[in-house]
């Protein structure tokens, strides 16, 4: 092995810089003056770049395979552009060849001219006896000895829900393989509240907005998701005779199952990554931060302040520590404590800040903000980023609407959001750095599952 | 005498001419100051108003897992394209099938009718591969490459210079993609805002175990940069790493060990 | 010689004068312009300091039995357009007999070259008794709605406040007189919040505004038994339009009989 020299020049690395920075003054809607004033980093700026991957399109074993196929081909390829690892190589770009098998590749037409990718991945898309059978490779292009990274066969029903499930399946495969070893999120499901005829359900999705179905028929406003960290039951709150109260839905037995809320309103439960559920309980006439059983059983207060307390979010790494919504000094503002209620730090410093959710690998806090929250006030609610260590916090929309109830994916590397409320609430996804926003569906308040 | 008159008469409207023009360049010259300095005021509260809206701020979000949005350039993340020597053959014969469940989750308690659905497994073992030879890279050979022959995978991105080498030679020869994605994920954590000056151009040369799981152990500087900021950075690098992905299935060993560097460019 | 020496000099005076003068009127064009761009402020100046409207609305009589007629009356000034919600446009003056079968808060706008203005006024109707309580005393007698509603107001809250404001306190004593002369009445308080704001926490501030209004009532000598308290944050609005009159309405503890 030879080290190879690589040589970046300042010139050749300055129109990246310059380029970046331009794109963070003109997102931001700041004029240029401000962005030279002031040192402006542009958050994973930094670090290695994307890899560049080229999804061939697969190879139909027989006629009758086409639709399917095709199906699969635009899955695998969206999964891989919603990674936010990969530079996907586009289709005009690569060679016309449709390579089935390891035999076929010339890796040197992928690696070389305009499709200049690291890795390919191809393969074919059969159906014989009712099955779906799909051998899936990707393929080194620069390891003409052994290039083979990963090579998968996939069987399942011939139906298009399979061959979205397959491709999927691939896809977390090569974003696990090349991605850092963080598992991919293409099975993840995101459940969110759907408003229409005066109620509100419970509804569910793939990650990608796809598939959208009701889970819950309450014929009532049901309000806040949370789906368990092993994706068996979600709890949220729903209004009955007595008010708000923590209702749970059995996913595996597709019913509601019991939970003893004690009285009181019971709003914005939460799971911790082993199972508990924290939420807010006014049982005691203030609005607190209970914890307890998947049941409610065992329930010890841990926050006491006059005042609201709500939408607790547990670090899903640690497992010890909530992050959670106070208006004890007037307007609502983010806090973190342990999960016992002692080391309470106050974590934004004014403004209307509510929703807050931790992030997968417990570094970040991500949670809507009104910096400049009043009456008559023009501030925007946004979504912001804050490192919980330094509390030093990001931006990552502007000028959308109202921004609420950011909601992390379990790579950590997504964030789906609310903008709008009620009937016209929509559920947008983006890369946890702000880019690439999209409308997934109508909808509100999602909530991502722990995978 | 009229002549004279006239003359003066000329002058005096002469002068008051003059004067008006003076006037009237004074009253140009001030108003295009002033509106200068109303324009300048104006936008000074533009600024104000940007500031207020408090747009982009921080540094810290590195460790999002994400990489930046800028273009690979693949002749900048070059890998070992020159074995130094024939590793041995891949016993492919101990591969065993994969397992959905063989991935890591944090709570285990798989979604049965979802999980088993799709039969996955390896595909069957397929033809040894014929392909054509790879193009000699197009880069400049300077003396220094040529003769040194260490098996490390060196790698430039915006932050500085790292290299990899797994103490297992036939690993990287087999498994580049491991060892390039892992050096990647490596930089993606390396803060170098922490970083004072003078690491900059110091190396810091360190060990560590990569579990089967892709866990991270027995972290140990080797030979410090001299730098305690450096060398405490690198070792923050690290631990924030849950996981740099199970090692490769067709891997036979239960753990890795790498030697790694790093040495931050110049800002 | 002279003659010629002046003409001489004139001329290049005149040169000078056509000179200077071209740069004063190219000048004076230049900022001439600038000026012009500025000019039509003022013909919208007055526009932008119109009056801004006025309106009034009255109901007379402001409580009804079912079958009854009310008169509205609404004067307003510096009013293009006026409507009422139910009603629609009408003149910028005028009168307007109805007839609610229920309790009815009329809404009038109006609206103006200096910006719009708003007002309620809120009729009550006396619905028949479902059952005469006969001789019995105060003490089982459950009341109406109507006189319940009579007596007992609901209180407002300040924006983003959960503390009683005077107007507030009143009223909760008020509420608390009828209430102590009714130990029979059960009460429950209902919680609510203006649309902004995030709809989670306005669950938590409306519980703490119902419970600010139940706490007035218990230390007045109501019993806290006959209270029961629900929030309802701003998942049921009284009013849907984004102004701040009808986020006031919004942001209340309302009472009821709990039956």
């Amino acid at each position: 092995m030879a080290v190879m020299r690589l040589h970046q020049t300042p010139l050749r690395r300055w129109p990246v810089f310059a380029g970046a920075l331009l794109l963070a003054c003109s997102a931001a809607f700041i004029p240029a003056t401000f962005c030279a004033q002031d040192t402006v980093f542009t958050g994973t700026n930094k670090g290695a770049d994307r890899i560049r991957i080229a999804p061939a399109n697969f190879h139909a074993q027989s006629g009758d395979a086409v639709g399917l196929k095709q199906v699969f081909d635009s899955v695998l390829e969206s999964d891989l552009k919603n990674a936010g690892v990969f530079d996907v190589v586009s289709k005009s770009m690569e060679p016309r060849a449709e390579p089935s098998a390891p035999g076929d590749i010339n890796l040197a037409a992928w690696a070389g001219g305009n499709t200049n990718a690291s890795y390919v991945a191809f393969g074919n898309f059969g159906i014989t006896g009712g099955k779906v059978m799909v051998n899936a490779y990707v393929f080194d292009t620069h390891n003409a000895q052994y290039p083979q990274v990963i090579g998968k066969q996939y069987v399942d029903a011939a139906s298009e829900e399979a061959a979205r499930t397959i491709a999927h399946r691939f896809a977390d495969e090569i974003i696990l393989r090349l991605g850092g070893g963080i598992p991919g999120i293409a099975e993840t499901k995101i459940y969110y509240v759907r408003a229409g005829g005066g109620t509100k359900e419970i509804w569910t999705m793939e990650y990608d907005g796809a598939n959208p179905h009701a889970v819950t028929h309450l014929g009532t406003v049901a309000l806040s998701p949370r789906v368990s960290p092993d994706n068996s039951r979600i709890a949220f709150s729903a209004l009955g005779k007595d008010g708000f109260q923590i209702r749970v839905f059995s996913l595996l037995l597709d019913r509601m199952v019991n939970f003893n809320s004690a009285g009181g309103t019971n709003i914005s439960p939460a799971w911790s990554p082993n199972g508990q559920l924290a939420w807010s309980s006014s049982r005691s006439g203030d609005p607190e931060i209970y914890v307890a059983d998947a049941s409610g059983n065992g329930a010890r207060r841990v926050t006491s302040f006059r005042g609201p307390d709500s939408s607790p979010t547990w670090n899903p790494k640690t497992g010890s520590q909530i992050a959670w919504i106070s208006g004890r000094s007037s307007l609502p503002q983010v806090y973190t404590m342990e999960a016992d209620g002692t080391g309470v730090q106050r974590m934004t410093d004014g403004g209307y800040a509510t929703s807050v959710s931790w992030s997968p690998n417990g570094q970040f806090l991500a949670f809507a903000w009104n910096r400049k929250y009043g009456p008559g006030a023009p501030g925007g609610q946004d979504i912001y980023v804050m490192e919980v260590a330094t509390k030093k916090w990001i931006q990552l929309t502007n000028g959308m609407g109202q921004c609420d109830f950011p909601t992390w994916s379990p790579d950590g590397r997504h964030i789906a959001f609310a903008v709008g409320s009620g009937v016209r609430g929509q559920i947008w996804s983006m890369l946890a750095d702000g880019t690439e926003k999209h409308k997934l569906v109508a909808g509100d308040m999602p909530n991502w599952s722990f995978r | 005498m009229p002549v004279m008159q006239e003359n003066e008469v000329e002058k005096k409207s002469l002068l008051r001419e003059f004067g008006g023009a003076l006037l009237l360049h004074v009253i140009v010259i001030g108003g295009i100051a002033l509106s200068g300095f109303v324009f300048h005021q104006r936008s000074q509260r533009w600024g104000e108003n940007a500031d207020l809206s408090g747009a982009v701020q921080a540094t810290m979000v590195s460790s999002i897992p994400l990489p930046p949005r800028v273009r690979p350039r693949e002749d900048n993340v070059l890998a070992s394209e020159h074995p130094s020597e024939a590793p041995p053959q891949p016993t492919t014969k101990a591969e065993p099938p994969p397992k959905p469940t063989d991935i890591p989750v944090q709570v285990r308690q798989p979604d049965k009718k979802e999980s088993k659905r799709v039969a996955e497994r390896p595909t069957p073992e397929t033809p040894k591969q014929k392909q054509p030879p790879p193009p000699e890279p197009q880069k400049a050979t300077s003396g220094s490459t040529g003769g040194v022959k260490i098996a490390m995978q060196a790698m430039q991105s915006r932050i500085g210079t790292s290299a990899v080498n797994v103490t297992d030679q036939s690993f990287g020869a087999r498994f580049g993609y491991y060892v390039r994605q892992m050096n990647q994920r490596i930089s993606q954590q390396w803060f170098t805002q922490t970083l004072d000056t003078s690491a900059q151009g110091r190396r810091v040369y360190l060990t560590f175990r990569i579990s089967r799981d892709g866990s991270i152990s027995e972290i140990n500087i080797v030979k410090g940069s001299g730098n305690a900021s450096l060398d405490s950075s690198a070792n923050r690098a690290l631990q924030r790493i849950d996981s740099l992905g199970p090692l490769p299935d067709a891997y036979s060993g239960s753990y890795i060990t790498v030697q790694y560097y790093f040495e931050p460019s110049q800002q | 010689m002279i003659v010629m020496s002046r003409t001489g000099r004139r001329t290049t005076q005149g040169r000078m004068y056509a000179a200077i003068s071209t740069s004063i009127v190219a000048l004076l064009l230049t900022t001439g312009c600038h000026k012009k761009s500025k000019a039509p402020l003022p013909s919208t100046a007055p526009a932008a300091m119109a009056q801004a409207p006025t309106v009034t609305l009255a109901a007379d009589p402001v409580a009804i039995d079912v079958g009854q007629s009310v008169t509205l009356t609404w004067r307003t000034t510096n009013a293009n357009t006026v409507s009422i919600d139910g009603i629609g446009s009408v003149d910028p003056n005028g009168n307007q007999t109805v007839m609610p079968s229920t309790s009815t808060n009329f809404h009038i706008t109006a609206t103006g070259d200096g910006g719009s203005a708003e007002a309620n006024v809120r009729v009550t109707v006396r619905v028949p008794q479902p059952q005469s309580s006969g001789s019995s005393s105060n003490l089982n007698d459950m009341g109406t709605d109507a006189a319940f509603h009579a007596a007992v107001k609901d209180v407002f809250f300040d924006y983003d406040s959960y503390d009683l404001r005077p107007d507030a306190q009143s009223n909760a004593s008020q509420a608390a007189t009828y209430l102590n002369a009714h130990p029979a009445i059960k009460v429950v308080v209902g919680g609510y919040c203006d649309e902004r704001g995030s709809a989670e926490y306005n669950l938590a501030l409306g519980e703490n505004r119902a419970n600010a209004a139940k706490q007035a009532l218990v230390s007045a000598g109501v019993s806290a038994g006959r209270i029961r308290v629900v929030s309802y944050g701003k998942e049921k609005q009284f009013c849907t339009e984004a102004a701040e009159s009808c986020y006031q309405q919004n942001r209340r503890g309302q009472f009821n009989l709990d039956r």
